[in-house]
């Protein structure tokens, strides 16, 4: 691999320099007619013309092999392998430093401020045949995207270090930047969606009676007397009590509007990073605890929706859809809304995030969310804090607007980068 | 004590950068001959390599190092402000020695090695401006090598510092970006530092670069005729070569054996003659003998400063081309075989009140000039050569104990009678003319009476030759005190005595101080002359009338008709200086002359006229000759039916036709035989018991177990069987042998195959029990082998056919005992891996 590889050479710093100094030994040699000059000139001259060939064999035959995990959430850090082999029998390659090439979303990948470095590159300073190498980089990405690193820049500047001789490996592979993900702490009510199940085993029943009637049992301590059948436990001469089908999991709508103005500022894209976080954490707990289904809408630049039952593979969907999502100008939060309500049953709980600093409950649709077609939307609410909870049919509807300045205390994303 | 890699980088690049460091330097100190600065260097090298690099005991702070600099920079100010002209270029280049010493005490980084490289680069540039022996060329040679070595680490360890400080970001907590994983240490096997690969790569890097050196200098035109003849900052010291010259200066010179000038005698067609007598290479003359001190007439002007003339070239005449390289000399004298006359522009001017030689310039520098010469008849140096010019007899007729009296009608030559006795004139006289009455020939035979003196004192055993100082009696006149009391002395005193012996009988002699040698190169066909080759001879004159015929020779005699001058040499044939059998030091130091004249000739006096005649026309010619040949139509046809006529003649008859074919079959079938051996490991194995232990252990044994196998393996591909990728040796082998099991019990031919496989296993992975044993098992096995698998048969047979291989009883002894059932299939077949049972 690489044998038949464009191979570029050039001069290093160093062999600039050196190449100045061999053009001045020659120009005295032949200006002052000194011959031992002249023998200089040629002994300086020659290591420079015949480090190209000797630069440029040194690439040949050379096998490269990168390994990094398909995806990763941003700030995380990322450890990439690459092993390098030579496939000819004879010789070694020395002195083989590879770079490689990162790229975001089909543009350049910019390294983050303060990380003044060259791009990541790994050193070998000798391969030889049949026995693979491995070194290894790494770093932190710190945007959420698809990354395609590669191709690999095999460079060299063996022998001398006064040129170096370069070519392109085309060993492409792509990683899935996840969006970071934060700390939810929101309210107990919708706390409980994310009690794990083993904790409801001895919890107090409330008097309300949530679901479909099961069977009678006895009276135990602490239940309550409105569920006393009374009844039965006078046929019976004892304290039964009805006992009733809890629907422990239920079904989720999650949708995130990552509206930016027209000419957005850096606090736009910020925001709707925000958003789109929040809705990461959030598809990731969920997905954690398992036994809900999950309906993902993201508003963006288009609409798109991916819905399923919690699960890793379903929290991977959601991941990579908000990961490549795009956010956009387009206001189309009604018709959002409303495929919104479409997608969510009279039991599921909607939680809306969005990137907008105005109040949901002015939208016209938000009503037939809230309260079903029916109803009318209520007075507007103070915005002091606009993560309401409120009960619907059932289910529970709450909207978060990232614009919100007490937003940071529902969602924190300033997670400590590991080490 | 096992070093990590990165400090054996380290201390490799250190040790290469002292190296480089020192022979920069000797090169410099070779140019400005002195020692003082590469012994400096040398010392500093090792200093610091061992107590700044080695054991950091010595390392120079910053303030300190800066210190140092401004006090190298002050003294080398002063000593420009006390130096000019191309001394400066001495003073410039004694800084940077200066500031490289400093630099090696500091600790080492990229930056500071960089800085090494450069001053010691300068410095070799700088001696590029001296001029040099062919030492130089062999010490830049090495340089170049010690050169690219430090460059080849020096990148090893720019790249390893640039990983390193990768890494150490890489290990902040905070740390963005991308750097080299911290836990990748470089593993110990990485080859840094000094390897033999490494240093096999170098040295043909350093050849080829030396090659395209040589080929560009060779190649590069050359602009004017008069290349740089290089700094010479201390001339070579010289006595005899002035106005005037006591006797005794030339011992001290004596023991010196510094290269004073090369001769090269060639024919007029430039091609080398060997001259078979000592060669004398004539400086200056001298008539006048005072008070111990031989001097130049002060009676006759000077300033008769001439241009030479050209020689006779008549019939009879033999001219020689003489071409004399001179060392750079505190004196303007020049020297060559005498009678010389003018061949190239050489700038040089000829005394005839003198009878000198002088270059033009004062400056001390190297020359090199071309005379002719007619002192050379038959391969030999005549003895006597014609007179140039009139000669004033009087002034070579004049004898110590003389002096000018005033007189009303002018100075008058009189007699001193106190000299004469007291310094003991009188016995020398008394002397003469003894020897006068000794002699056969009559008073009036100049030549005869002067060859008897000459053998008097040369052959008669009286008088010996010595180097040594002789005590001499203070109230006699030394050449009296050699002649009558100690009877010792070197060449001048020989020369000196014989001189005043000859004019006591009247005849006519000078003293001529130059040099003698012997020592003729017969690789490079020149004569080496040193300053132990400094010589007195003696010239006595001839007239007209005393010529005869047969010293004349072939030459005309009119080419003296002002008379000749008869070579004398009266030292004792013992103090010749010519020894037939040369020692192998002696042989050496001739290598190493003639490497030095080629040096001179080829590298440092490369001009525009050498460079056509002997690099470009040569090459012109050559290429035109093969042009010429390659479009020759005549050529061409002759060249066809001289093949036709070979071609009749070698299949003239039908008996030479079977024999030519015959041999022909014989030499393939040998070839072929010849290349199986060799792709036998056998052959491999019987190699490797004629290499060194350590090479077969080391280098050959796994490549030997892997080699048997291989041709195992071929064996097996014959019979239409592959290894896959993902088969180990052992399963692959396994596999066949299972594949053709018809009896319970296996073939000797599977027992063998099983038993190779474990041996190679034993010598490949066998943690280093390579024993003989083991050799002998794995070769005995594949040549069992080998004997007992079927040969396939030829392709078309096998096509879709299957064949079952015979088994012992139908085969014999030699067949194994089991059988191979293989289904043979075309070799283009895609299908891979081992054959599934049959």
């Amino acid at each position: 691999m690489g044998d038949r590889k464009r191979i570029r050479v050039h001069l290093t710093r160093l062999g600039k320099y050196y190449a100045i100094l061999t053009a001045g030994i020659f120009l005295a040699a032949m200006v002052r007619q000194v011959n031992l000059l002249l023998l200089l000139a040629g002994l300086v001259s020659a290591p420079l013309f015949f480090s190209w060939f000797s630069a440029r064999r040194n690439l040949y035959g050379i096998k490269v092999r990168r390994r990094l995990p398909q995806r990763v959430s941003a700030g995380d850090l990322l450890v990439v392998e690459i092993e390098a082999e030579r496939t000819i029998r004879y010789g070694q390659n020395w002195l083989i430093t590879l770079t490689d090439r990162i790229s975001r979303n089909g543009e350049a990948f910019d390294q983050p401020p303060g990380a003044a470095d060259p791009p990541p590159r790994v050193t070998f300073f000798s391969l030889s045949h049949g026995v693979g190498q491995i070194a290894a980089y790494r770093g932190r990405l710190l945007e959420r995207g698809r990354y395609v690193f590669g191709p690999i820049q095999v460079s060299t500047r063996f022998p001398l270090g006064l040129l170096e001789a370069s070519m392109e490996i085309p060993e492409q592979q792509a990683v899935l930047v996840y969006p970071r993900l934060g700390v939810l702490n929101l309210p107990p009510l919708h706390r409980s969606h994310f009690d794990h199940e083993g904790q409801t085993r001895f919890e107090r029943r409330s008097d309300r009676a949530s679901g479909d009637f099961y069977g009678l049992r006895q009276w135990r301590a602490g239940d309550s007397p409105r569920l006393v059948h009374w009844r039965s436990s006078l046929r019976h001469k004892e304290l039964l009590v009805r006992q009733f089908d809890r629907p422990r999991h239920r079904d989720v709508v999650i949708g995130a509007n990552l509206w930016i103005p027209e000419s957005p500022t850096r606090e736009d894209f910020d925001r709707a990073e925000k958003a789109i976080r929040f809705a990461a954490t959030l598809v990731h707990d969920l997905c954690r605890q398992g036994g809900n289904h999950i309906s993902l809408g993201i508003a963006g630049k288009k609409t798109e929706w991916v819905s399923g039952p919690a699960s890793p593979g379903f929290r991977d969907r959601a991941l990579e859809l908000l990961t490549l999502t795009t956010v956009g100008c387009r206001d189309a939060l009604e018709t959002f809304l409303i495929e919104l309500r479409r997608r969510a049953s009279p039991e599921s709980d909607v939680i809306v995030v969005t990137t907008q600093d105005r109040d949901l409950s002015q939208v016209s649709m938000y009503g037939t969310i809230r309260y079903g077609r029916e109803s009318t939307p209520p007075e507007p609410r103070s915005d002091k804090l606009r993560a309401n909870q409120l009960t619907a049919r059932g289910g529970q509807v709450a909207t978060y607007s990232v614009a919100a300045k007490d937003f940071e205390l529902i969602f924190s994303d300033q997670t400590k980068v590991e080490s | 004590m096992t070093l990590s890699p990165v400090r054996r980088l380290e201390l490799s690049l250190q040790f290469s950068v002292a190296c480089m460091a020192t022979l920069g330097t000797i090169l410099l100190g070779l140019g400005q001959q002195s020692q003082v600065l590469p012994t400096l260097a040398l010392l500093c090298s090792i200093l610091s390599f061992l107590f700044t690099d080695l054991l950091p005991l010595l390392v120079l702070r910053q303030w300190m190092t800066n210190l140092l600099m401004i006090a190298a920079l002050a003294l080398v100010t002063f000593n420009l402000t006390r130096s000019s002209g191309l001394i400066h270029v001495l003073s410039m280049a004694d800084l940077l020695v200066y500031l490289q010493c400093i630099l090696q005490f500091q600790r080492k980084n990229t930056r500071i090695f960089r800085y090494l490289v450069t001053l010691s680069a300068f410095q070799v540039v700088s001696a590029s401006a001296f001029y040099h022996s062919v030492l130089f060329g062999t010490l830049l040679a090495l340089y170049l090598l010690t050169s690219l070595m430090v460059m080849l680490l020096l990148a090893f360890y720019e790249v390893w510092q640039e990983q390193n400080d990768s890494q150490s970001r890489g290990q902040q907590e905070q740390s963005l970006g991308f750097h080299t994983f911290a836990g990748d240490r470089i593993p110990e096997t990485s080859p840094l530092g000094f390897n033999a690969r490494l240093l096999g790569r170098l040295l043909g890097l350093g050849l080829a670069s030396l090659g395209f050196a040589i080929a560009t200098f060779v190649v590069v035109p050359r602009l004017s005729s008069r290349p740089w003849p290089g700094i010479s900052p201390t001339p070579l010291r010289t006595v005899g070569f002035d106005r005037r010259v006591s006797l005794g200066e030339l011992g001290f010179l004596l023991e010196d054996k510094t290269p004073v000038m090369r001769a090269e005698i060639m024919d007029m067609d430039g091609n080398p003659v060997t001259v078979v007598a000592p060669v004398y290479l004539r400086g200056g003359c001298f008539p006048i003998y005072r008070d111990g001190k031989w001097e130049v007439n002060p009676f006759v002007a000077d300033g008769q400063v001439q241009n030479l003339k050209a020689l006779y070239r008549g019939p009879g005449q033999s001219l020689h081309r003489q071409r004399i390289l001179l060392e750079p000399l505190d004196t303007t004298d020049v020297f060559a075989i005498w009678p010389y006359g003018q061949w190239d522009d050489a700038p040089l001017v000829y005394d005839a009140s003198l009878t000198r030689l002088f270059r033009l310039t004062d400056r001390p520098q190297r020359v090199s000039y071309e005379l002719i010469t007619s002192a050379i008849e038959n391969q030999r140096l005549v003895d006597i050569v014609p007179a140039i010019d009139p000669v004033i007899r009087e002034q070579y007729l004049q004898l110590p104990w003389f002096k000018w009296v005033p007189t009303w009608w002018g100075p008058r030559l009189q007699i001193d009678e106190q000299m004469y006795e007291q310094q003991g004139w009188n016995r020398v006289v008394e002397l003469a003319r003894t020897w006068a009455d000794n002699c056969p020939w009559p008073a009036s035979d100049h030549y005869h009476i002067a060859r008897f003196f000459e053998q008097q004192l040369a052959y008669s055993g009286e008088y010996r030759y010595s180097l040594a100082g002789v005590p001499r009696n203070a109230t006699l006149d030394p050449v009296v005190d050699f002649l009558t009391e100690h009877k010792e002395g070197h060449c001048e005193y020989f020369a000196s005595a014989l001189a005043l012996l000859l004019r006591c009988r009247g005849i006519p002699t000078r003293i001529v101080i130059g040099y003698k040698t012997y020592d003729y190169n017969t690789l490079g066909h020149f004569y080496q002359v040193r300053q132990n080759d400094a010589h007195a001879w003696v010239e006595v004159y001839l007239a007209r009338d005393q010529i005869t015929e047969e010293l004349v020779g072939n030459r005309p005699l009119d080419l003296f008709r002002y008379g000749g001058w008869l070579r004398l040499d009266p030292i004792p044939p013992s103090a010749s200086g010519f020894f037939a059998s040369q020692s192998a030091w002696q042989r050496f130091w001739n290598a190493y002359n003639f490497l030095d004249h080629i040096w001179l000739k080829y590298v440092m006096q490369m001009d525009q006229p050498r460079q056509e005649s002997e690099i470009y026309r040569p090459v012109r010619n050559q290429v035109q000759k093969r042009v010429n040949w390659l479009f020759d139509t005549e050529g061409w046809k002759q060249r066809i039916s001289e093949i036709g006529r070979r071609f009749r003649n070698v299949f003239a008859t039908p008996t030479r036709i079977v024999g030519y074919v015959l041999s022909l079959g014989v030499l393939v079938a040998l070839v072929w035989k010849l290349f199986r051996i060799f792709q036998n490991p056998a052959w491999l194995w019987w190699l490797a018991g004629r290499l060194p232990r350590r090479l077969k252990a080391h280098q050959l044994s796994e490549h030997l177990a892997t080699a048997v196998f291989r041709h195992f393996e071929r064996l097996l591909h014959r019979l239409g069987y592959r290894r896959l990728p993902s088969q180990t040796p052992r399963q692959f082998v396994l596999s066949v042998v299972h594949s053709n099991l018809q009896h319970d019990s296996q073939s000797s031919w599977q027992k063998t195959a099983l038993h190779l496989v474990s041996i190679y296993y034993q010598l490949r992975f066998g943690n280093g029990q390579k024993e003989t044993a083991n050799w002998d098992d794995l070769f005995r096995a594949i040549v069992q082998l080998e004997n007992h698998l079927p040969r396939p048969r030829p392709r078309w047979r096998w096509k879709n056919k299957s064949r079952e291989l015979p088994n012992s009883t139908q085969k014999g002894d030699q067949s194994p005992a089991g059988s191979i059932v293989a289904v043979m299939e075309p070799r283009h077949s895609s299908i891979r891996g081992s054959r599934p049972n049959a």
